[in-house]
Protein backbone atom coordinates (compact mmCIF):
# COMPACT_ATOMS: atom_id res chain seq x y z
CA UNK A 1 0.00 0.00 0.00
CA UNK A 2 2.69 2.45 0.99
CA UNK A 3 4.62 1.39 -2.06
CA UNK A 4 1.68 2.30 -4.25
CA UNK A 5 1.51 5.72 -2.63
CA UNK A 6 5.21 6.34 -3.17
CA UNK A 7 5.04 5.18 -6.78
CA UNK A 8 2.05 7.44 -7.40
CA UNK A 9 3.92 10.31 -5.84
CA UNK A 10 6.96 9.69 -8.01
CA UNK A 11 4.72 9.37 -11.07
CA UNK A 12 3.33 12.81 -10.30
CA UNK A 13 6.87 14.17 -9.99
CA UNK A 14 7.82 12.60 -13.31
CA UNK A 15 4.78 14.15 -14.99
CA UNK A 16 5.60 17.57 -13.61
CA UNK A 17 9.13 17.18 -14.93
CA UNK A 18 7.73 16.25 -18.38
CA UNK A 19 5.59 19.36 -18.25
CA UNK A 20 8.49 21.57 -17.22
CA UNK A 21 10.52 20.06 -20.04
CA UNK A 22 7.80 20.81 -22.56
CA UNK A 23 7.88 24.46 -21.42
CA UNK A 24 11.61 24.89 -21.93
CA UNK A 25 12.40 25.67 -25.56
CA UNK A 26 15.48 23.52 -25.75
CA UNK A 27 15.13 23.02 -29.48
CA UNK A 28 18.28 24.41 -31.07
CA UNK A 29 17.55 23.27 -34.58
CA UNK A 30 18.24 19.60 -34.05
CA UNK A 31 15.22 17.36 -33.76
CA UNK A 32 14.89 15.01 -30.86
CA UNK A 33 17.11 16.94 -28.48
CA UNK A 34 15.67 16.98 -25.01
CA UNK A 35 16.75 17.60 -21.46
CA UNK A 36 15.43 14.28 -20.26
CA UNK A 37 14.35 15.55 -16.86
CA UNK A 38 11.80 12.77 -16.29
CA UNK A 39 14.64 10.31 -16.63
CA UNK A 40 15.71 11.44 -13.15
CA UNK A 41 12.66 9.73 -11.69
CA UNK A 42 13.26 6.59 -13.73
CA UNK A 43 16.85 6.35 -12.55
CA UNK A 44 15.81 6.91 -8.93
CA UNK A 45 13.11 4.26 -9.19
CA UNK A 46 15.55 1.83 -10.69
CA UNK A 47 17.76 2.22 -7.65
CA UNK A 48 15.13 2.63 -4.94
CA UNK A 49 12.72 -0.09 -6.03
CA UNK A 50 13.53 -2.11 -9.10
CA UNK A 51 13.09 -2.59 -12.79
CA UNK A 52 9.40 -3.46 -12.72
CA UNK A 53 8.38 -0.37 -10.80
CA UNK A 54 10.59 1.87 -12.90
CA UNK A 55 9.15 0.53 -16.14
CA UNK A 56 5.58 0.80 -14.87
CA UNK A 57 5.95 4.41 -13.75
CA UNK A 58 7.81 5.39 -16.90
CA UNK A 59 5.30 3.97 -19.38
CA UNK A 60 2.40 5.42 -17.42
CA UNK A 61 4.16 8.76 -17.32
CA UNK A 62 4.70 8.80 -21.09
CA UNK A 63 1.12 7.91 -21.94
CA UNK A 64 -0.39 10.34 -19.45
CA UNK A 65 1.86 13.31 -20.10
CA UNK A 66 1.71 12.62 -23.84
CA UNK A 67 -2.06 12.81 -23.81
CA UNK A 68 -2.08 15.84 -21.52
CA UNK A 69 0.68 18.03 -22.93
CA UNK A 70 1.27 16.91 -26.50
CA UNK A 71 -0.02 14.38 -29.00
CA UNK A 72 0.06 10.76 -30.04
CA UNK A 73 3.16 11.17 -32.19
CA UNK A 74 5.16 12.24 -29.20
CA UNK A 75 3.87 9.30 -27.19
CA UNK A 76 5.09 6.81 -29.79
CA UNK A 77 8.51 8.42 -30.10
CA UNK A 78 8.96 8.91 -26.39
CA UNK A 79 7.99 5.30 -25.84
CA UNK A 80 10.58 4.05 -28.33
CA UNK A 81 13.23 6.19 -26.69
CA UNK A 82 12.16 5.27 -23.20
CA UNK A 83 12.15 1.52 -23.78
CA UNK A 84 15.52 1.66 -25.50
CA UNK A 85 17.02 3.75 -22.72
CA UNK A 86 15.40 1.63 -20.03
CA UNK A 87 16.86 -1.57 -21.44
CA UNK A 88 20.33 -0.07 -21.52
CA UNK A 89 20.08 1.36 -18.02
CA UNK A 90 18.89 -1.96 -16.64
CA UNK A 91 21.74 -3.75 -18.34
CA UNK A 92 24.34 -1.27 -17.08
CA UNK A 93 22.98 -1.44 -13.56
CA UNK A 94 22.86 -5.25 -13.54
CA UNK A 95 26.57 -5.44 -14.32
CA UNK A 96 27.16 -3.60 -11.06
CA UNK A 97 30.19 -1.89 -12.46
CA UNK A 98 28.67 1.46 -13.28
CA UNK A 99 27.74 4.25 -10.91
CA UNK A 100 24.35 5.95 -11.05
CA UNK A 101 25.97 8.62 -13.23
CA UNK A 102 27.17 6.05 -15.74
CA UNK A 103 23.77 4.39 -15.82
CA UNK A 104 22.11 7.73 -16.40
CA UNK A 105 24.51 8.64 -19.22
CA UNK A 106 23.80 5.33 -20.95
CA UNK A 107 20.10 5.98 -20.59
CA UNK A 108 20.37 9.50 -21.97
CA UNK A 109 22.34 8.45 -25.04
CA UNK A 110 20.15 5.48 -25.86
CA UNK A 111 16.94 7.43 -25.36
CA UNK A 112 17.99 9.57 -28.30
CA UNK A 113 19.16 6.54 -30.28
CA UNK A 114 15.82 4.77 -29.84
CA UNK A 115 13.93 7.81 -31.07
CA UNK A 116 16.24 8.21 -34.02
CA UNK A 117 15.89 4.56 -34.95
CA UNK A 118 12.11 4.83 -34.98
CA UNK A 119 12.31 8.04 -37.00
CA UNK A 120 14.47 6.26 -39.55
CA UNK A 121 11.88 3.54 -39.91
CA UNK A 122 8.99 5.98 -40.19
CA UNK A 123 10.42 8.33 -42.81
CA UNK A 124 12.26 5.44 -44.46
CA UNK A 125 15.63 7.12 -44.80
CA UNK A 126 18.95 7.07 -43.09
CA UNK A 127 19.18 10.82 -43.49
CA UNK A 128 18.42 11.26 -39.82
CA UNK A 129 21.67 9.62 -38.82
CA UNK A 130 23.43 12.88 -39.66
CA UNK A 131 22.31 14.13 -36.26
CA UNK A 132 23.42 11.04 -34.37
CA UNK A 133 26.71 12.48 -33.08
CA UNK A 134 25.00 15.63 -31.82
CA UNK A 135 22.29 13.61 -30.14
CA UNK A 136 24.84 11.31 -28.54
CA UNK A 137 26.76 14.25 -27.14
CA UNK A 138 23.57 15.87 -25.87
CA UNK A 139 22.50 12.59 -24.27
CA UNK A 140 25.84 12.28 -22.53
CA UNK A 141 25.74 15.79 -21.14
CA UNK A 142 22.15 15.68 -19.93
CA UNK A 143 22.62 12.13 -18.63
CA UNK A 144 25.65 13.21 -16.66
CA UNK A 145 23.80 15.99 -14.87
CA UNK A 146 20.72 13.86 -14.30
CA UNK A 147 23.02 11.25 -12.79
CA UNK A 148 24.60 13.77 -10.44
CA UNK A 149 21.17 14.99 -9.36
CA UNK A 150 20.09 11.40 -8.79
CA UNK A 151 23.17 10.62 -6.75
CA UNK A 152 22.53 13.52 -4.43
CA UNK A 153 18.81 12.90 -4.12
CA UNK A 154 19.04 9.20 -3.41
CA UNK A 155 20.06 9.19 0.24
CA UNK A 156 17.18 11.52 1.15
CA UNK A 157 14.58 9.51 -0.71
CA UNK A 158 15.93 6.28 0.73
CA UNK A 159 15.61 7.64 4.24
CA UNK A 160 12.09 8.85 3.48
CA UNK A 161 10.98 5.51 2.12
CA UNK A 162 12.51 3.64 5.05
CA UNK A 163 10.73 5.94 7.47
CA UNK A 164 7.42 5.21 5.80
CA UNK A 165 7.79 1.47 6.22
CA UNK B 1 25.23 -1.62 3.32
CA UNK B 2 28.80 -2.72 2.75
CA UNK B 3 31.31 -0.37 4.23
CA UNK B 4 35.01 -0.09 3.80
CA UNK B 5 37.53 1.49 6.11
CA UNK B 6 40.35 3.35 4.59
CA UNK B 7 42.97 5.24 6.61
CA UNK B 8 40.42 5.45 9.41
CA UNK B 9 38.03 7.26 7.16
CA UNK B 10 34.75 5.60 6.43
CA UNK B 11 34.03 5.12 2.78
CA UNK B 12 30.76 3.77 1.49
CA UNK B 13 31.19 1.54 -1.47
CA UNK B 14 27.58 1.34 -2.59
CA UNK B 15 25.36 4.09 -4.02
CA UNK B 16 27.54 6.99 -3.08
CA UNK B 17 30.47 6.19 -5.27
CA UNK B 18 31.48 8.66 -7.87
CA UNK B 19 32.34 7.81 -11.43
CA UNK B 20 33.73 4.31 -11.61
CA UNK B 21 36.45 3.18 -13.96
CA UNK B 22 33.83 1.60 -16.20
CA UNK B 23 31.90 4.86 -16.29
CA UNK B 24 34.94 6.67 -17.58
CA UNK B 25 35.54 3.97 -20.19
CA UNK B 26 31.95 4.18 -21.35
CA UNK B 27 32.07 7.97 -21.59
CA UNK B 28 35.29 7.76 -23.53
CA UNK B 29 33.94 5.15 -25.93
CA UNK B 30 30.74 7.12 -26.52
CA UNK B 31 32.71 10.31 -27.05
CA UNK B 32 35.03 8.61 -29.52
CA UNK B 33 32.12 7.07 -31.43
CA UNK B 34 30.29 10.41 -31.53
CA UNK B 35 33.42 12.20 -32.68
CA UNK B 36 34.16 9.58 -35.33
CA UNK B 37 30.63 9.83 -36.68
CA UNK B 38 30.80 13.60 -36.67
CA UNK B 39 34.19 13.61 -38.39
CA UNK B 40 32.96 11.05 -40.92
CA UNK B 41 29.84 13.02 -41.74
CA UNK B 42 31.54 16.38 -41.94
CA UNK B 43 34.46 15.07 -44.01
CA UNK B 44 32.04 14.19 -46.78
CA UNK B 45 29.78 17.20 -46.45
CA UNK B 46 30.15 20.18 -48.69
CA UNK B 47 27.93 22.90 -50.00
CA UNK B 48 25.02 21.03 -51.52
CA UNK B 49 23.80 21.78 -55.01
CA UNK B 50 20.37 20.15 -54.79
CA UNK B 51 17.71 19.74 -52.21
CA UNK B 52 15.76 16.56 -52.71
CA UNK B 53 12.32 16.21 -51.22
CA UNK B 54 11.11 12.76 -50.28
CA UNK B 55 7.61 11.83 -49.32
CA UNK B 56 7.14 8.45 -47.69
CA UNK B 57 10.53 7.37 -49.02
CA UNK B 58 9.72 8.39 -52.59
CA UNK B 59 11.52 11.08 -54.51
CA UNK B 60 9.07 13.91 -54.91
CA UNK B 61 11.00 16.95 -56.05
CA UNK B 62 14.48 18.29 -56.72
CA UNK B 63 15.29 21.89 -56.01
CA UNK B 64 18.41 23.44 -57.43
CA UNK B 65 20.22 25.43 -54.78
CA UNK B 66 22.22 27.44 -57.30
CA UNK B 67 19.26 29.69 -58.14
CA UNK B 68 19.78 33.14 -56.77
CA UNK B 69 16.21 34.39 -56.45
CA UNK B 70 13.97 33.52 -53.57
CA UNK B 71 11.72 30.55 -54.26
CA UNK B 72 8.83 29.06 -52.35
CA UNK B 73 7.50 25.56 -52.65
CA UNK B 74 4.16 24.57 -51.29
CA UNK B 75 3.59 20.86 -50.89
CA UNK B 76 0.02 19.86 -50.13
CA UNK B 77 -2.15 16.82 -49.75
CA UNK B 78 0.16 14.43 -47.92
CA UNK B 79 -2.88 12.84 -46.29
CA UNK B 80 -4.76 12.50 -49.58
CA UNK B 81 -4.11 10.38 -52.64
CA UNK B 82 -2.36 13.04 -54.69
CA UNK B 83 0.50 15.12 -53.42
CA UNK B 84 0.74 18.49 -55.14
CA UNK B 85 3.70 20.78 -55.47
CA UNK B 86 3.45 24.44 -56.27
CA UNK B 87 6.52 26.48 -57.11
CA UNK B 88 6.26 30.19 -56.43
CA UNK B 89 8.33 33.32 -56.50
CA UNK B 90 8.46 35.57 -53.47
CA UNK B 91 5.73 37.81 -54.90
CA UNK B 92 3.38 34.96 -55.67
CA UNK B 93 3.89 33.53 -52.23
CA UNK B 94 3.18 36.86 -50.56
CA UNK B 95 -0.02 37.14 -52.56
CA UNK B 96 -1.06 33.61 -51.68
CA UNK B 97 -0.20 34.02 -48.03
CA UNK B 98 -2.36 37.12 -47.83
CA UNK B 99 -5.30 35.65 -49.70
CA UNK B 100 -5.44 32.30 -47.94
CA UNK B 101 -5.34 33.75 -44.48
CA UNK B 102 -8.95 32.83 -43.75
CA UNK B 103 -8.86 29.56 -45.64
CA UNK B 104 -8.95 26.73 -43.15
CA UNK B 105 -7.18 23.89 -44.83
CA UNK B 106 -7.74 20.35 -43.63
CA UNK B 107 -5.09 19.06 -45.98
CA UNK B 108 -1.62 18.57 -44.67
CA UNK B 109 0.74 21.12 -46.11
CA UNK B 110 4.34 22.26 -45.88
CA UNK B 111 5.97 25.35 -47.30
CA UNK B 112 9.66 25.43 -48.14
CA UNK B 113 11.71 28.52 -48.74
CA UNK B 114 14.87 28.46 -50.78
CA UNK B 115 17.23 31.40 -50.66
CA UNK B 116 20.96 31.75 -51.32
CA UNK B 117 21.50 28.02 -51.53
CA UNK B 118 19.80 27.41 -48.22
CA UNK B 119 16.50 25.70 -47.56
CA UNK B 120 14.17 26.14 -44.66
CA UNK B 121 10.76 24.89 -43.70
CA UNK B 122 8.71 28.04 -43.52
CA UNK B 123 5.34 26.65 -42.58
CA UNK B 124 3.67 23.38 -41.79
CA UNK B 125 0.44 22.37 -40.17
CA UNK B 126 1.99 19.33 -38.54
CA UNK B 127 1.29 18.88 -34.84
CA UNK B 128 4.83 19.01 -33.48
CA UNK B 129 6.31 21.87 -35.59
CA UNK B 130 9.79 20.44 -35.21
CA UNK B 131 10.47 20.91 -38.92
CA UNK B 132 9.51 24.60 -38.73
CA UNK B 133 11.86 25.19 -35.81
CA UNK B 134 14.64 23.38 -37.61
CA UNK B 135 17.55 25.53 -38.70
CA UNK B 136 18.12 26.18 -42.40
CA UNK B 137 20.12 23.52 -44.21
CA UNK B 138 22.70 23.85 -46.98
CA UNK B 139 25.40 21.22 -46.49
CA UNK B 140 25.23 17.79 -48.09
CA UNK B 141 23.86 15.19 -45.73
CA UNK B 142 21.85 17.72 -43.77
CA UNK B 143 18.13 17.25 -43.73
CA UNK B 144 14.87 18.60 -42.44
CA UNK B 145 12.35 16.02 -41.46
CA UNK B 146 8.67 16.43 -40.88
CA UNK B 147 7.80 13.18 -39.18
CA UNK B 148 4.03 13.60 -38.97
CA UNK B 149 3.83 14.32 -42.71
CA UNK B 150 6.52 11.76 -43.62
CA UNK B 151 8.41 14.44 -45.49
CA UNK B 152 12.19 14.54 -45.77
CA UNK B 153 14.20 17.33 -47.34
CA UNK B 154 17.74 16.23 -47.91
CA UNK B 155 20.64 18.19 -49.29
CA UNK B 156 22.50 16.36 -52.00
CA UNK B 157 25.56 17.05 -54.10
CA UNK B 158 24.16 15.60 -57.30
CA UNK B 159 20.89 15.88 -59.12
CA UNK B 160 20.19 12.19 -59.00
CA UNK B 161 18.84 11.72 -55.56
CA UNK B 162 20.87 9.33 -53.57
CA UNK B 163 19.89 8.01 -50.27
CA UNK B 164 22.21 5.89 -48.21
CA UNK B 165 19.46 3.37 -48.22
CA UNK B 166 15.74 3.01 -48.23
CA UNK B 167 13.85 0.83 -45.81
CA UNK B 168 10.64 -0.71 -47.07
Amino acid sequence: MKRTVTLGFLLAVAMILSYVESLIPFSIGIPGMKLGLPNLVVVLLLYLYGSREALLVNTTRIVLSGLLFSNLYTVVYSMAGALCSFGVMLLLKRTGKFSIIGVSIGGGVFHNMGQLLLAMLVVETYAVSFYLPYLMLAGMITGFFIGIAGRHLMPYLKKLIEKMK
Amino acid sequence: MKRMFECGKMVQTEDKRRLTKQDIYMIMILAVVAFALWAGFSAFSQKGSYAVVFYDGENLLQISLSATEEKYYQITGMNTESVQIQEMTAKQWAALANSSQEKQSVDEYNVLRCLDGRIEMLQSNCPDQICVHHKTVSQTGESIICLPHKLVIQISGTKEAELDGVVY
